[in-house]
């Protein structure tokens, strides 16, 4: 039987009414149906070795897939001719934009969102992966381990804070080691350097709040931690500092493709006519690898729920400093295990498979807050971003078996993020197949942030290889300058070098933020940033000023009174985050006073 | 520098004790981290009328004539200044930020008088999305006195109690809309006349024993879901309604302010979340004192001021002495009660306790028992649950020792 015969037959057993056909090279799927899960069992059924990828076509009640967001009209852009064109202000597009400034192109990047990192590299935990949870996918596991071994520079020159203080996964029997011996296997092979198995003395001295059940653990040093919102901004505000250009606000709205060639990409800002188009529109991926005639996946948006702790309030994150990987085993403290050993392996495994996809854990980011999660779960809705409150409550339960100590009352906020996975489940990232000049960034779904570096590199070095055979000049950008000055906090600035700064610039000294002591001198140094952006939410990510305790109920108001003066405009017209997003209706008149 | 005695917060309770150390001292320093004096009085109308000590005051004349006073009286005090930390070796060193740089004052004794913050919306465990619209009453507040704009068209305000009652009736002569009121306690957390002035009058919907379950909408709140909750406090499923609006006022209890002392690692009480004191008002820090809402949020204005007076009164006699301390023991009729502890070396002829009662409450005597024997009693007609009261114990040659228990009930 035809692989594509066998597919049908599956798909047909989930849902009768499924179409499956053949087309370019991919598997196609139409049809449409009530229950949600079908899509996705129907999707992962469509997978095989002798095609491109699956497009799922399968619709779900009445539920559009649109493009979100009303985006304003303008012709700002109208008639520009670039070299480069990046879609999508995420790590990935960032971090090929600040690549793509190491060469004399003329590079540019749009963004639909009124700020970078919007979607899944702004809702993220930050963790670096060591990539030993990825051996079944190649490009993910190849990338993360590349891109990983790549932060120690990279968070020094763009000054962005990084810590590797090393993954942990917790054991209880000795017979688990077994599944040590698997990790040790895949680490080997994946060249991840420095895992080891750890005993219960060597485990508390690493992290003495170690719950009482943890009588080992792999130690995966290579693990670690950045601010995935800094990191983002500070690649993109560096390649605009050399040279290359960001466009917020600015949405791909079509594309006209002709004879294999994308001549122009339509705009809400005009009509932008680029010689090579980069796709690294994350979670619409797939939506603008149709404009451009060149699809051949699907992206599922898979919702992730994350709790975040209270610093202060939370000993585990100040006193010792770790991460419990996303492939952390999590059981209850009675659960003995009174079974044979070989049923007892079997159900550690089932145990990790469960858990792998929830991939719960608990991670100390590089601000000393803790996060719990992510609690993962498929989603019709690619920019929905409300909370299930049940959800959270199970986070904070299940990983009570692995850090006893957490309250609910630490719980200081809740988010949720939308990764773009592809049925696949591994990374997309080649040339065109049907449309020469596109280069697909898409299914970057977990490790984006680990990875972006190693396919930025990669991305870049197959744009030049293009531009060289269209004949386009691209010779090394001399004055590259890999430095970035990021917007530093200096509250943890030692007190005799805090001092100085404030006497050189008096606003160091006026305290914004009163829970995380951010002044007014980082708030205007971050709108004297490459890349401003005058919101509350913006402000918020870029230096944490309203991330506190109060989650900004005392400083918020503060802040829109300084965006104002800086921006010299109206109070109302200071957003909370893009332009739907008003905070002040209306002005009190003197006489209604 | 060198500091007699040093302030932190210029709310009441602040420029009172400033004011009363003043008197004793001419070495002293008031610490305000934000441009003006006052705390949350900064968020009061003209039309309020504050009574303090007999006196009548608008909150702004209240703020000018302690001012004036302080200056008469020498009192040092820095404006736009935040207390970063607080060390302690034999003294406490307060690192001071401003925009002068960073100031070490050194202080024997400090008076900690903070105030008090909402809660956010992440601690009220609202599910959906969190858009523009959603502000705790204090953000409201500063909108609209201290920039004069307006934030929200139609609101729904989670919480019942004065504060948010008297922001409903400013947003109604601003010409705002309330949509409901929700109040998660079984009993609306006000007076039953301002209840009926506010809300019954302009016929706005109170919903008791109603949380708010979810918000709606991507960048401005468009509704907020409520729901009815059990006795037990748990939400029930299938209750669930929808009310449109922009904006979600946020205004239950406020928690006492407690950044500086949980620096100070000073020991937290369960029930108020402001420090543990004794009867001087003193935290376990030796030498540093808790008073006004960063201690227990106060219903009642004559109460704070002398109980400010008071704790500066001893604070400016503190010196270090053996603590023997008991503690304050109480039934589950309260909410809470505080001081919690009793020094036994120092006055105990009269001790103030404060309690707020866990709910309403009609004909209750509180009984004060020392070690099983009654020592006090106080008959009440009625008891609210957000009304503090106060009563006031002499244990003096009653032979208190470090084994006495002391316990309050009401019966």
């Amino acid at each position: 039987m035809s692989s594509i015969a066998k597919i049908t037959k599956v798909v047909k057993a989930i849902n009768d009414s499924f179409d499956v056909r053949e087309e370019n090279g991919s598997v196609i799927l139409t049809g449409h149906t009530d229950n949600y899960n079908e899509i996705i069992l129907a999707g992962k059924a469509a997978l095989s070795k002798d095609h491109y990828g699956v497009i799922n076509n399968i619709t779900f009640e009445d539920y559009k897939d649109e493009f979100s967001s009303e985006a304003t009209i303008d012709y700002s852009l109208e008639n520009l001719e670039v070299d480069c064109l990046v879609i999508g202000g995420g790590v990935i597009g960032s971090a090929i934009l600040r690549e793509l400034s190491k060469y004399k192109l003329n590079s540019i990047l749009i963004e639909k969102e009124a700020d970078l990192a919007m979607h899944q590299s702004g809702r993220n935990t930050g963790v670096i992966h060591t990539g030993i949870q990825f051996f079944k996918y190649p490009k993910k596991a190849l990338y993360t381990v590349k891109g990983n071994m790549m932060f120690d520079k990279l968070s020094q020159d763009l000054e962005v804070p990084f810590e590797r203080k090393g993954h942990m996964i917790f054991l209880k029997n000795a017979f688990e080691k077994y599944y040590y011996r698997k990790v040790s296997r895949i680490a080997k092979k994946l060249h991840i350097s420095g895992v080891k198995l750890i005993n219960k003395k060597t485990l508390l001295s690493i992290e003495n709040e170690a719950p009482k059940w943890a009588n080992y653990a792999i130690y995966l040093p290579t693990g670690g931690s950045i601010n995935p919102f800094k990191f983002t901004v500070a690649l993109a505000e560096n390649a605009v500092e050399n040279g290359a250009l960001v466009f917020l606000n600015t949405k791909c709205e079509s594309m006209n493709v002709e004879n294999g060639i994308i001549k122009s990409v339509k705009t809400n800002r005009g009509r932008i006519y680029p010689k090579l188009v980069i796709n690294a529109a994350g979670i619409y991926a797939d939506k603008i690898a149709e404009m451009a005639m060149d699809r051949t996946f699907t992206i599922h948006p898979r919702k992730g729920t994350s709790v975040v702790l209270d610093k202060r309030v939370f000993n585990i994150a100040s006193k010792t400093s770790f991460i419990k990987s996303p492939i952390t085993v999590i059981r209850d403290e009675n659960d003995t295990f009174k079974v044979g050993l070989i049923r007892g392996i079997r159900r550690l495994i089932s145990y990790n498979k469960k858990h792998t996809k929830e991939e719960l854990s608990t991670i100390h980011t590089v601000d000393d807050n803790v996060i719990l999660g992510p609690l993962i779960k498929e989603t019709p809705l690619r920019e929905d971003y409300s909370v299930d409150i049940d959800q959270v409550n199970y986070i904070l339960e299940e990983q009570r078996k692995v850090s006893p100590k957490i309250k609910k009352s630490d719980c200081i906020n809740y988010y949720t993020g939308i990764r773009a996975s592809t049925y696949e489940e591994d990374y997309v990232i080649r040339s065109g197949i049907f449309t020469k000049n596109i280069i697909e960034v898409a299914g970057i779904d977990v490790s984006g942030i680990t990875a972006s570096p190693a396919i930025a590199e990669m991305v870049a070095n197959t744009a030049i290889e293009y531009f060289k055979n269209i004949g386009t000049s691209c010779i090394l950008n001399k004055t590259f300058n890999p430095h970035h000055a990021s917007v530093k906090s200096i509250k943890d600035y030692p007190i005799t070098l805090r001092d100085k700064l404030i006497k050189s610039n008096y606003k160091y000294g006026i305290i914004v933020c009163k829970c995380e002591e951010i002044s007014l001198g980082e708030i205007e140094n971050c709108l004297n940033s490459p890349i401003p952006v005058y919101s509350i939410d913006a402000i918020k990510k870029r230096i944490r000023a309203g991330m506190g305790r109060c989650q900004g109920s005392i400083c918020s108001p503060l802040i829109v009174d300084i965006l104002r003066k800086k921006k010299r405009t109206d109070i109302l017209n200071i957003k909370k985050s893009n332009n739907e997003s008003t905070i002040l209706f209306k002005k009190i008149e003197e006489d209604s006073r | 520098m060198n500091k007699d005695i040093v302030i932190i917060g210029s709310g009441i309770a602040g420029l009172k004790s400033a004011i009363q150390a003043s008197l004793k001292s001419s070495n002293v320093l008031l610490i305000e981290s934000e441009n003006t004096l006052g705390g949350n009085l900064r968020y009061g109308s003209d039309d309020e009328i504050l009574k303090i000590e007999g006196e009548k005051f608008s909150p702004k004349s209240f703020i000018e004539k302690c001012e004036k006073e302080l200056h008469q009286n020498h009192v040092e005090i820095w404006k736009n200044s935040f207390v970063s930390n607080i060390k302690k070796d034999d003294n406490y060193n307060i690192e001071v930020v401003s925009k002068e740089g960073i100031k070490i004052v050194t202080a024997k004794t400090i008076i900690i008088s903070t105030g008090a913050i909402d809660k956010s919306f992440n601690q009220a465990f609202i599910a959906g999305t969190h858009p523009a619209g959603i502000f705790s009453l204090s953000t409201v507040n500063h909108y609209l006195y201290l920039l004069s704009s307006i934030p929200c068209q139609n609101c729904v305000v989670f919480g019942s109690n004065e504060r948010a009652l008297r922001l409903i009736k400013k947003l109604l002569d601003l010409g705002v809309e309330i949509s409901a009121v929700v109040e998660k306690k079984t009993e609306p957390w006000s007076n039953t006349s301002l209840i009926k002035e506010v809300l019954d009058n302009h016929k706005i919907p109170l919903y008791l024993s109603h949380t708010i379950s979810k918000a709606y909408g991507v960048d401005r709140l468009e509704a907020v879901q409520i729901s009815k909750l059990s006795s037990e406090g748990e939400r029930i499923r299938g209750s669930e309604k929808e009310i449109k609006c922009d904006t979600l006022i946020l205004a239950y209890d406020l928690s006492p302010a407690t950044d500086l002392l949980t620096k100070l690692d000073c020991s937290m009480s369960l029930w108020t979340k402001g420090a543990k004191v004794d009867q001087t008002f003193m935290t376990s820090s030796d030498g540093v004192y808790s008073i006004g809402n960063s201690l227990q949020i106060y219903s009642n204005l004559d109460y704070l001021v002398s109980d400010s007076k008071y704790a500066t009164i001893n604070a400016l006699k503190y010196r270090y002495d053996e603590k023997e301390l008991i503690d304050i023991n109480f039934d589950e009729n309260f909410s809470y009660i505080t001081p919690e502890l009793i020094d036994l070396n120092k006055d105990l002829s009269n001790i103030m306790v404060y309690f707020k009662p866990s709910k309403t409450l009609k004909d209750k005597t509180l009984i004060v028992t020392l070690n099983g024997k009654e020592i006090s009693n106080k008959k009440y007609e009625i008891l609210y649950p957000y009304v503090m009261e106060k009563i006031s114990i002499n244990i003096q040659e009653m032979g208190v020792d470090k084994d006495s228990k002391i316990l309050f009930k009401l019966v």
